[in-house]
């Protein structure tokens, strides 16, 4: 069972309503609830998902989007490896709050955090108010790491929004792996060679406690 | 069959009349059987007719003896033929008088069997009448009956509402409203006067309903306003039967919100004059609270049997949205004195400024709130959430307990007629909109929101606490004991987060349990984590680092000594408190899964918690990681160059050795007693001062570095056989007391040298190669086998071998 390479977390946040729930539950159950009611504090789910030939697992953290929540919420940005931003493309108010988010993303975040922006309902055809073009502009001028557009009803890019988190944070988490390696190696064989260089190592030390303390 | 008839036709050719008629009965019957069979199964006749069908078969034989005997005495007889032919003309019209017999038999037999099947036919079509006729008879009993009853009740109607028995006037309702329509639409009846009798029933009965229906109203509220419970009792019950249940409710619920209402008076004039118990003032919100719903339970547990019996469950439920209102108003008047008393909304915002930086702290200096404040509020919300938590799970277990009787009450009559999968169908459709309504009820209404809120100021409250708390340990550590490797800061750091976690634990909300685990994470993996690195990255001081330092104290104008003292304490309190910290914190995670498993939650907030506690796990493995990184800092500074010194004067010692040598050595060891003795001398030193992790960690760096200089001196020798004998006892003696000190851990660590030491070991270069192919399948995986240039470079070592040899090893 849990022989998984890698466990990350990916927390949802976005306005109440646009859908994060039914994106999760699309996701992970296959299903879609009609009617579904507002999240109270924080619904959590797990799906293991592969990338190549590695078992990931996703811990996924769908946030309530209702104010009174947020001092509940916000305590997940910090050990989050991911967060997806998602707003409802038929309703422009919710396009309006995402400063707002990225404000707090940027607050309480840890500043390597892969950052998605999802514009969800995109099975609302005529009822659109925000373009593609106006939300990709957004995701390019605010440094999202990817921006997609969705719909859980139809489960357009359900499935794609989450290998892509997986693949992204995959990918990053061996770079940082081989990194740690690179140093490891640097660290023994500067030591073996004695003496002099010790504040290499140190440095080297320093820099790989700062990657694992994210602060 | 097919079989015997076949047989019948093939003798009977040429066989006089009779025969041919025989056959046809038999097969006659035998068509006949299956139609007769359904029509009376009394009258079998199969086994008859078997019996019949195995006579002919005998007769059929014996006929075929009978003609070849005849054939047989004609050709014997030809001689005398007149006479014989004659005798045998007679016995032929014999035998065919007996066939015509046979023959109207069976035609007897046939014209019988026709009849027994036409009566048996007629039978039970008198049968199927006379059941039609039956349920006829029941159908006009029913419709006799439901028109008595109609009559009584119409006479009686009036009778009973006169005389104020309006149980048995509602009883009369209740069975004229489920009466079977039939019985109105009843028109075209013979008798005139019958419809006409119907029909005034009819009439006075419906004036009567809207009379009693009046009259049970204008009893109900009059009996509520003048608070007389047994006359409300008596009348709410009877709202049902003239099917008018959420008048009954709304008028009852009148009442009891009456009650509330007082209730909540009450408990609001005893809370504004400060409790009644004096010391329980910082918790008087959560109490009054708690009495509070204490008293509505009380108010529903007492009036809810009767509406139950009446009412049925699921207008319980509509029930208790309508007192719901009244329980929110309380909640709304409560929360407005606990918001200005306890001043939540400015500590509130205060707490978000800090924590969240978004006014520099100095600015609030003065006004910064105090902790011990911020502790009270939070346990009194975390109290309040516990009142609301119970008085939900009081509704939900007298709301939701008889969830069978649910699904079979409100219409039981029609249940007979529909499969048991429709039945679940419509119970699974009955639940779902159940608990759709509980949801409502608890998330949705007034208190359950306001509750979210709260609890959401708590998270914020908790983790202001938690952070001051965990600066002021950081700042008051002491260390209590002179011997004791740790100071306080360990043991207030888990106490102040433990505290933290229960709490929020206590409160029931799973929510605020992760957000306070998330928040105290956050602090360990920051502050607390900072303050340790800051203290280890400081370094240790000795005296080949000393000058440094003494220099930088200098500069500061301390007392050398005293701060190159005082900064290696604080390395080695640091280095062992991440240590003990980060065991600690497993332990507490450890203990918290412990308590929490006991508790029965659903499955998602299990995984949640579950997955939260986690994280106290990586915090313990970030400060584990500190540790270790210090201890290699102390190893560095304290240990690493006096065992390279220590380990210098071995390259110097003659390899190439004599038997006396060896001898020699064997009693006057040249080097490693005193080596090891050194190093033992530094792990004795160092072993009191060191959390067993962190000396675990030196011992182990200890090896390795004995490990890596031994090898080096070796690289530098050249061996002969004794000098490699001298060196194999050499390395047990390493082993030896690694073994000794660290365990089979530490041995590891000079695997490799273990490896070279056996390839110096060998008679020839052949029996070297065994070994070290012998090596490569026995290594474990944390020693790595030596390559193919190492081997080369090893055996070089040894003076003896021919280097051409060494070179064309593969």
């Amino acid at each position: 069972m849990e022989d998984y390479k890698y466990l990350f977390k990916v927390v949802l946040v976005g306005n109440a309503g646009v859908g994060k729930t039914c994106l999760v539950r699309k996701f992970t159950q296959g299903i879609f609830p009609p009617g579904q009611s507002a999240t109270i504090g924080v619904d959590f789910m797990i799906k293991t998902v592969k990338v190549g030939n590695d078992k990931i697992k996703l811990q996924i953290w769908d946030t309530a989007g209702q104010e009174r929540f947020r001092s509940i919420t916000q305590s997940y940005y910090r050990s989050a490896h991911a967060i997806v931003l998602v707003y409802d493309v038929s309703c422009q108010p919710s396009f309006d709050c995402l400063p707002e988010w990225l404000g707090e993303i940027e607050s309480y975040a840890n500043r390597r955090v892969l950052k998605i922006l999802v514009g969800n309902k995109v099975d609302k055809g005529d009822e659109r108010e925000v373009p593609e073009r106006i939300g990709r502009d957004f995701s390019d001028v605010n440094h999202f790491d990817y921006f997609l557009e969705t719909s859980a009803l139809d489960a357009t890019n359900v499935d794609q929004l989450f290998e892509q988190v997986a693949t992204r944070l995959t990918n990053d988490m061996k770079i940082t792996d081989e990194r740690v390696h690179q140093y490891r190696a640097d660290a023994t064989n500067t030591s073996s060679s004695s003496g002099g260089p010790i504040k290499l190592i140190d440095r080297a030390q320093t820099q790989l406690n700062s990657c694992c303390s994210r602060q | 069959m097919p079989e015997s008839a076949a047989l019948h036709s093939r003798y009977l050719s040429g066989v006089p009349a009779g025969r041919k008629n025989g056959s046809r009965i038999a097969s006659e019957g035998k068509d006949k059987n299956p139609s007769k069979e359904p029509a009376e199964k009394q009258f079998d006749f199969s086994r008859k007719i078997r019996e019949l069908r195995l006579e002919l078969e005998i007769k059929k034989r014996e006929e075929e003896r009978i003609e070849k005997d005849i054939a047989i005495i004609l050709e014997e007889n030809t001689i005398d033929g007149g006479e014989q032919n004659r005798s045998f003309g007679l016995a032929v019209t014999r035998l065919n008088n007996h066939m015509l017999v046979v023959e109207n038999s069976a035609k007897q037999l046939t014209s019988a069997l026709k009849n027994i099947s036409s009566l048996a036919d007629t039978i039970s079509g008198r049968v199927s009448a006379l059941d039609v006729a039956k349920t006829r008879v029941v159908g006009c009993l029913q419709l006799a009956g439901d028109m008595r009853d109609l009559g009584v009740c119409a006479e009686g109607i009036d009778d009973a509402i006169r005389s104020e028995d309006f149980e048995t006037a509602s009883q009369h309702i209740h069975r004229f409203l489920t009466l079977d329509q039939a019985v109105f639409q009843i028109r075209e009846f013979k008798q005139k006067d019958a419809t006409d009798s119907i029909r005034h029933s009819y009439e006075v009965l419906s004036s009567a309903k809207e009379r009693l229906s009046k009259i049970l109203k204008s009893r109900l509220t009059e009996a509520v306003q003048k608070e007389d419970v047994a006359e409300m009792q008596r009348f709410v019950k009877l709202f049902p039967m003239i099917h008018e249940s959420d008048e009954g409710l709304q008028r009852y619920s009148v009442f009891l919100n009456q009650k509330i209402d007082k209730l909540a008076e009450d408990n609001l004039k005893i809370m504004k004059a400060g409790g009644t118990d004096d010391n329980r003032r910082n918790v008087l919100y959560a109490d009054t609270l708690f009495m509070f719903f204490e008293g509505v339970a009380d108010i529903i547990e007492s009036n809810l049997p009767v509406l139950e019996h009446s009412y049925g469950l699921e207008k319980l439920l509509d029930f208790m949205f309508i007192l719901q209102a009244r329980i929110d108003e309380f909640f709304r008047r409560l929360l407005e004195e606990f918001d200005t008393r306890r001043r939540l909304s400015h500590l509130n915002r205060l707490v978000d400024d800090i924590l969240h930086h978004k006014k520099s702290a100095t600015d609030h200096l003065e006004d910064s709130p105090d902790p011990l404040e911020v502790d009270a509020i939070a346990s009194e919300i975390c109290m309040m959430n516990t009142s609301v938590d119970m008085y939900w799970r009081f509704v939900g277990r007298r709301i939701g307990k008889n969830d069978v009787d649910l699904a079979r009450s409100p219409s039981g009559d029609d249940d007979e007629e529909i499969d048991e999968e429709a039945r679940l169908e419509r119970q699974r459709l009955r639940k779902e909109a159940k608990e759709q309504k509980m949801d409502q009820l608890l998330n949705r209404s007034r208190v359950g929101t306001k509750m979210q809120e709260l609890i959401g100021k708590y998270c914020l409250l908790e983790h202001f606490y938690m952070l001051k708390s965990v600066q002021k340990a950081i700042k008051s550590d002491a260390k209590e004991d002179v011997g004791g490797l740790t100071s306080s800061v360990v043991d207030d750091v888990v106490f102040i987060i433990r505290k933290s976690i229960r709490r929020a634990a206590g409160s029931g909300n799973v929510d605020s349990v992760c957000a306070t685990i998330n928040n105290a994470t956050a602090l360990l993996d920051t502050v607390v984590h900072n303050s340790l690195h800051h203290n280890i990255q400081a370094g240790y001081v000795t005296s080949a680092n000393f000058a440094s330092e003494a220099f930088t104290a200098y500069q500061q104008g301390k007392q050398v000594k005293e701060a190159a003292e005082s900064q290696k304490e604080q390395f080695l309190l640091a280095l062992n408190n991440s240590a003990k910290l980060s065991e600690l914190l497993i332990e507490l995670q450890k203990g918290l899964i412990m308590e929490w498993s006991k508790i029965k939650r659903p499955p998602v907030e299990k995984n949640k918690l579950e997955h939260s506690t986690t994280q106290i796990e990586e915090s313990a493995k970030k400060l584990s990681s500190l540790a270790k990184h210090g201890a290699e800092e102390l190893f560095k500074s304290a240990f690493k160059n006096k065992i390279r010194q220590g380990a210098d004067p071995y390259q110097d010692i003659d390899r190439q050795m004599t038997m006396q040598d060896v001898e020699h050595y064997e009693a006057h060891d040249p080097f490693m007693e005193h080596f090891l003795a050194q190093i033992d001398r530094l792990l004795v030193e160092n072993e009191p001062v060191l959390f067993p992790d962190n000396y675990k960690t030196i011992v182990l760096l200890t090896s390795s570095e004995i490990a890596r200089q031994i090898e080096a001196a070796i690289a530098k020798c050249q061996f002969n056989r004794y000098g490699a004998l001298q060196l194999d006892r050499e390395y047990r003696q390493i082993c030896a007391y690694l073994t000794n000190v660290a365990g089979w851990s530490a041995r590891e660590k000079v695997g490799r040298l273990g490896q070279i030491v056996a390839l110096l070991n060998v008679e020839t270069i052949d029996e070297a190669m065994e070994v070290w192919h012998n090596s490569k399948t026995m290594t474990t995986s944390t020693t790595r086998t030596l390559t193919l240039p190492e081997v080369r470079k090893v055996l070089a070592l040894r003076a003896d071998f021919p280097t051409i040899a060494i070179k064309s090893i593969e």
